[in-house]
C-alpha cells in the first residue's frame, strides 16, 4: 500500500494540490488565489482546475470546475471561461484577475457548514504562451468572505 | 508532494497484474485548424476478445468552444463482439465520448466529438477497469483528429 502526499502530480495531472475545509456556514464565497500569473503578454495559460469534495450543510457531494483562459493580453484577462457544475454541494462561480495578475477562483454555496474539498489541475491543453502545459498550480491565499465580486 | 511515472496505476488486486485505475494513459492536445476537424479517434490496445469491463474518461478544455471537458466512455468486449455500455458526457459542448468501434485488426476505438471544433483542445484519459476480469494495462496505440465521423482505424 502506498500512502501519498497531498499535491501528487502524474503527467500533466495533479492530484489534491490544494486542501480547504471550513465550519463557517456563511458568508458564501471562496475566493483562492493561484500562482497562475497574468502581468504580461508572455503569460497566458489554459487551465482546467477542479474541486472535489462533500458540503454536508447542502448535504452534496462536490465535483465543479473552473477552466479558460488565463491572459497577460488585454490587460490581464480570464477568457473563454467555462464553470462547470456537476455534483450540486458547491458551485464554480466566476474567475477574475487579482490586483497583483493573479488567477484567482471563486466558489459558491448558500451553506458552507462542514464543507471540505481538494483541488485537482488537468494542465493537459497546449499553450499560447511559454507556459502552461503541466504547469504546477498553487494556491498562495484563500477566503471565506460575502464578496460575489473581486475580493483579492 | 509526489511525482509519479505516467501512467500511475493503482489497485491491483490478488496480484493480479491489472489495476483497477489508471491515470493518464494519455494525454491529447492539438492547436492546429480551428472549426474545422471535429472527431477525435483514439485506439486502444483492447482487442474484440479482451473480455474486459472498462470506462475511459476524458478531463480537459476546449478553448475553440469555451468549454471543459468531462466525458467517458463504458463499454466491455466479449467472444468477438464490442458491447458500448454508457456514453457520458457532462460538457457535451467541450468534447463527447459520441461512439465506438471496432478497427479494422479488431481493437476497440473510442469516438469523440467536438461539433463547435477543437482548437486549443487538450485532455488526459484515465482508465477504471474491472479488476475480476482485467490483466493487462490499458493503452491508446494511435491517435487521430480528423472530420470522419465514421470508422477511421
Amino acid at each position: 500500500m502506498a500512502s501519498l502526499q497531498g499535491n501528487t502530480t502524474v503527467g500533466p495531472i495533479q492530484r489534491a494540490f490544494y486542501v480547504f475545509n471550513t465550519t463557517n456556514t456563511t458568508p458564501e464565497y471562496i475566493h483562492m488565489k493561484t500562482n497562475i500569473r497574468i502581468a504580461s503578454i508572455s503569460n497566458d495559460f489554459l487551465f482546467y482546475i477542479e474541486a472535489e469534495g462533500y458540503n454536508y450543510g447542502v448535504t452534496l457531494p462536490i465535483l465543479c470546475s473552473w477552466s479558460g483562459r488565463a491572459t497577460g493580453q488585454s490587460g490581464g484577462i480570464v477568457a473563454n471561461a467555462h464553470y462547470g457544475n456537476y455534483y450540486g454541494g458547491m458551485t464554480a462561480h466566476g474567475a477574475y484577475k487579482s490586483s497583483d495578475s493573479y488567477l484567482v477562483l471563486r466558489a459558491y454555496s448558500s451553506n458552507h457548514y462542514y464543507n471540505g474539498f481538494i483541488l485537482n489541475s488537468y494542465m493537459s491543453m497546449p499553450t499560447f504562451g511559454l507556459e502552461g502545459y503541466a504547469y504546477r498550480v498553487s494556491i498562495s491565499a484563500a477566503a471565506q468572505v460575502s464578496n460575489s465580486g473581486s475580493y483579492y | 508532494m509526489a511525482t509519479l511515472a505516467s501512467p500511475t496505476r493503482i489497485g491491483s488486486v490478488n496480484g493480479s497484474s491489472g489495476y483497477s485505475q489508471q491515470l493518464n494513459i494519455y494525454t491529447f492536445n492539438s492547436s492546429t485548424v480551428a472549426g474545422y476537424y471535429n472527431y477525435i479517434h483514439l485506439k486502444t490496445n483492447i482487442n474484440n476478445y479482451a473480455n474486459k469491463i472498462i470506462v475511459i474518461e476524458a478531463i480537459g478544455y476546449n478553448y475553440e468552444t469555451s468549454s471543459a471537458i468531462r466525458c467517458a466512455w463504458g463499454f466491455y468486449t466479449w467472444n468477438g463482439t464490442l458491447y458500448p455500455r454508457g456514453l457520458f458526457n457532462k460538457v457535451p459542448a467541450g468534447l463527447e465520448a459520441e461512439n465506438l468501434y471496432l478497427s479494422t485488426d479488431s481493437y476497440v476505438v473510442l469516438r469523440a466529438r467536438a461539433l463547435g471544433g477543437s482548437w486549443y483542445c487538450g485532455f488526459t484519459l484515465n482508465a477504471y477497469v474491472n479488476t475480476a476480469y482485467y490483466t493487462e494495462n490499458i493503452q491508446i496505440t494511435a491517435a487521430n483528429r480528423n472530420t470522419n465521423s465514421g470508422n477511421y482505424y
